[in-house]
């Protein structure tokens, strides 16, 4: 994308994440919750676990996720299925489920709003509610959606690769693609720990070409950092909020 | 009338109603208190949110044409939806609603269709042919008792605010309906006559003990309920009790009168509510601008990697806006400043979400919704203040984007002048501008009012010209990345007055940061009230 010039509908440029705000602890019932929104698109998510589960269900070696995803209107349908499939597995992938044998953890997934990137929204949203809950974790989840443009509509070269795109940018686009990054701290180096991202989950739908792939995974890999840090202080005001005295 | 699967002790069954035999309930209210009420709008015609203590209910609405029901010609109608949602109660389950659910969405039903509350007749297009069927889905997201009380207000809330589209028969043969879409005309609110509250009491020991708006314990103690539907008129519009704990009819006419009083304030609050909301809406119709960037603005300046060239960081239109502002107050003028970064931001949320911004969590009822009492608004940092004003005073910032531009006069059009200065150094053309207060422009310019500081030309390799009071009014949380090729480099968390590490300039200023072969990342992060302490933290420097 070149620097000059061209900016989206929003006014964003094609590099540029919408506004996140994550809000936690928000249920009372709930052992863990979080709510993420970027800028229209907003998910909730709250999380029982280590729970009971009935013995048809449990797993004598580790815990069993289930994810249930509701639509903000209307029945569940494929798409619905599809969601909680994706994000059981990206949750999978990093929850320590082996220290819970035969104990469950429900997530449930309510979508608020959806102005695209909804799927990125809720693994993010999932995996502030899963900290809140206090589910041990290997490494945090960051995800990002980018749009592949249609090429009549880019200027040229890279430039029609959209971060974070809007339910607009989305449905017009000529490709999409989800990824889920892990961040896990690695072994400490002489400087500190270094901190690796692994690609968790990847999830396409349109034809791209393959170096538009790589450079939409390299794209997300920066994303996911700001992602992580913006977590991080998320989660850092939410400790210092119960510290406070009298809170 | 224990529910099934309830989790609560005997231990605490009995502490609960000796408690209540002394006039005490477990939360300290008053037997016939209600608890605190906040109503949120979610986004334009879109979910409301209501929180009634510490239950959280979400109404969705939603309207298709289609055709009518045989036996109702000439009617629309309003279907109910409930949804306990197995994230509100560790006994719920997902899959068809129980009983509770269904009796939920019953009581809820015949408040609003049964009594003529919402209008079907009105909701008809083509007599026989083509009316609105107006879906409701109630969506229980957190049970802490008295759910359809909660459940019933979002309801009422979610249906005022809702705007259907205005449809016209017309076309060749004159039968044809179009529907109009909201850009080609204003869609229209649903006919609502009068608004019927829910009021539910519960009934303990022999039903001498009862008490207004149970708490979940108190429900899973209760003997029996009774729901009262009645709207401001002291109209009458349901009575539900369903089995459990009788009552005398004396303690059925207390407890109605008292449903009417409830009734009557309950009204007033969700009046109160979505009017503000309809304020902002009407507001943000004027004011909102095709290209309404975010507030919080993350920039991943990825494409600049290998060109070398100049890597703008965003800004937004508000952003100038307030910069413009900041620039102009002294220093002495703390507070204001604040107050209307607050503002700006809030506005710029609030655009975000086009048709209509969340201006209802400050301006809800009881409860103060300030963006959730833990709302972290995109990146607080260590010295955020407990009253996180992310939520806070939409209207005044309503005020503020009136006032100022005609107060200040001045700096936006120098601003102006100096975007286009900048850009034209960059040979980029002058941002496209909608309004003239509202630059759109990649650049960040220094502002020009503040004294001693220089515009300097953006082409100057790492241009960081930093003013003082730069730093510390960044007030968001900057995360400055720099990553050069291919090797990630580690992530910078700059936190206020941390701008030594970064190579950027202050929010206010334009931001030319030029860096030949590295990546600049930006995240900044929803401000709000961190440019409070920003401010103070100018003041104490400086």
């Amino acid at each position: 994308m070149s620097s000059q010039g061209s900016l989206r509908k929003d006014g964003r440029t094609f590099n540029q994440l919408r506004g996140m705000v994550c809000d936690r602890g928000l249920l009372h019932r709930a052992d863990g919750s979080a709510k993420w929104s970027q800028d229209g698109t907003s998910v909730l998510v709250g999380v029982y676990g280590p729970k009971n589960m009935p013995p048809k269900r449990e797993d004598p070696e580790k815990a069993v996720l289930e994810v249930l995803w509701k639509p903000k209107s209307g029945i569940q349908g494929p798409e619905e299925r599809e969601a909680e499939i994706i994000l059981r597995r990206t949750l999978e992938a990093v929850v320590l489920a082996p220290l819970f044998p035969r104990a469950g953890i429900s997530v449930v997934v309510q979508v608020i709003h959806d102005d695209g990137s909804l799927l990125s929204c809720a693994i993010n949203a999932a995996c502030a509610a899963l900290v809140d809950a206090g589910i041990p974790m290997t490494g945090l989840l960051a995800s990002v959606t980018i749009a592949l443009a249609k090429r009549d509509d880019g200027a040229g070269g890279g430039a029609h690769l959209q971060l974070d795109p809007t339910r607009e940018e989305q449905d017009g686009a000529q490709a999409t693609v989800c990824l889920a990054l892990e961040t896990t701290p690695k072994a400490a180096t002489s400087n500190g720990s270094v901190e690796g991202e692994a690609v968790v989950t990847s999830t396409t739908r349109g034809a791209m070409a393959i170096e538009e792939y790589l450079e939409a995974l390299d794209r997300c890999r920066m994303a996911s950092r700001t992602i992580n840090a913006f977590a991080r202080l998320s989660l850092d005001k939410a400790q210092r909020r119960l510290e406070l005295p009298g809170t | 009338m224990p529910r099934e699967g309830v989790a609560i002790s005997n231990n605490e069954r009995a502490f609960i109603l000796a408690a209540l035999q002394a006039d005490q309930r477990i939360d300290g209210r008053g037997p016939f208190d209600l608890r605190p009420l906040s109503i949120d709008f979610l986004g334009g015609s879109g979910p409301v949110e209501v929180r009634l203590g510490q239950t959280r209910v979400l109404a969705v609405v939603g309207a298709e044409l289609g055709a009518p029901w045989p036996d109702r010609p000439n009617e629309g109608s309003l279907q109910v939806y409930t949804e306990f949602s197995p994230m509100a109660d560790p006994a719920f389950e997902s899959g068809k609603p129980g009983e509770a659910a269904v009796e939920l969405g019953r009581i809820v039903d015949r408040g609003l269709r049964e009594s003529r509350a919402v209008d079907t007749e009105a909701l008809c297009v083509v007599a026989g042919r083509a009316v609105w069927a107006v879906r409701l889905d109630l969506h229980v997201l957190d049970n802490g008792g008295n759910m359809v009380d909660a459940a019933n207000v979002a309801a009422l809330v979610a249906l005022l605010a809702f705007r259907r589209p205005e449809c016209s028969v017309g076309g060749a043969d004159g039968t044809e309906i179009i529907v109009h879409p909201p850009e080609e005309r204003d869609p229209v609110p649903l006919t609502i006559h009068h608004l019927p509250v829910a009021v539910t009491f519960a009934f303990f020991e022999e039903g001498e003990l009862v008490v207004l708006d149970p708490v979940w314990k108190e429900e899973a103690t209760m003997g029996s309920r009774m729901t009262i539907t009645v709207n401001a008129h002291g109209e009458i519009c349901a009575i539900q009790k369903g089995g459990g704990v009788g009552i005398t009819s004396d303690q059925v006419l207390r407890c109605a009168r008292i449903a009417t009083a409830k009734a009557t304030a309950i009204t007033e609050e969700i009046r109160k509510a979505v009017e503000a909301h309809e304020v902002e809406r009407q507001q943000s119709k004027v004011k909102r601008h095709p290209r309404a960037p975010s507030g919080a603005d993350l920039v991943l300046s990825g494409a600049d990697l290998h060109s070398g060239s100049a890597i703008m960081l965003e800004t937004t239109q508000e952003t100038v806006g307030v910069m413009e502002v900041e620039e102009g107050l002294a220093e002495g003028l703390v507070e204001e400043d604040t107050d209307e970064e607050d503002e700006s931001d809030e506005e710029e949320e609030e655009i975000e979400e086009t048709p209509t911004p969340v201006v209802g969590k400050s301006k809800s009822g009881a409860g103060g919704a300030k963006k959730g009492a833990g709302a972290f608004a995109g990146g607080a940092s260590t010295w955020l203040e407990e009253d996180d004003v992310s939520g806070a005073q939409a209207g005044r910032k309503r005020d503020w984007r009136r006032e100022r531009p005609a107060a200040k006069g001045g700096p936006t059009a120098e601003a102006l002048d100096e975007f286009d200065q900048v850009a034209a150094l960059l040979g980029q053309k002058p941002p496209p501008q909608k309004t003239s207060s509202k630059p759109q422009t990649l650049l960040k310019m220094q502002n020009p009012a503040k004294p001693g500081n220089v515009t300097q030309p953006a082409p100057t390799p790492t241009a960081n010209f930093a003013l003082d009071s730069d730093e510390e009014e960044e007030a968001r949380v900057e995360l400055r990345g720099e990553f050069s090729g291919g090797s990630g480099k580690q992530l910078e968390a700059t936190e206020r007055g941390g701008a030594g590490a970064s190579k950027s300039v202050g929010r206010e200023g334009v931001r030319m940061e030029v860096d030949d072969e590295e990546l600049t990342l930006e995240a900044a992060v929803k401000p709000k009230a961190r440019k409070k302490k920003k401010k103070l933290k100018i003041q104490g420097d400086e």
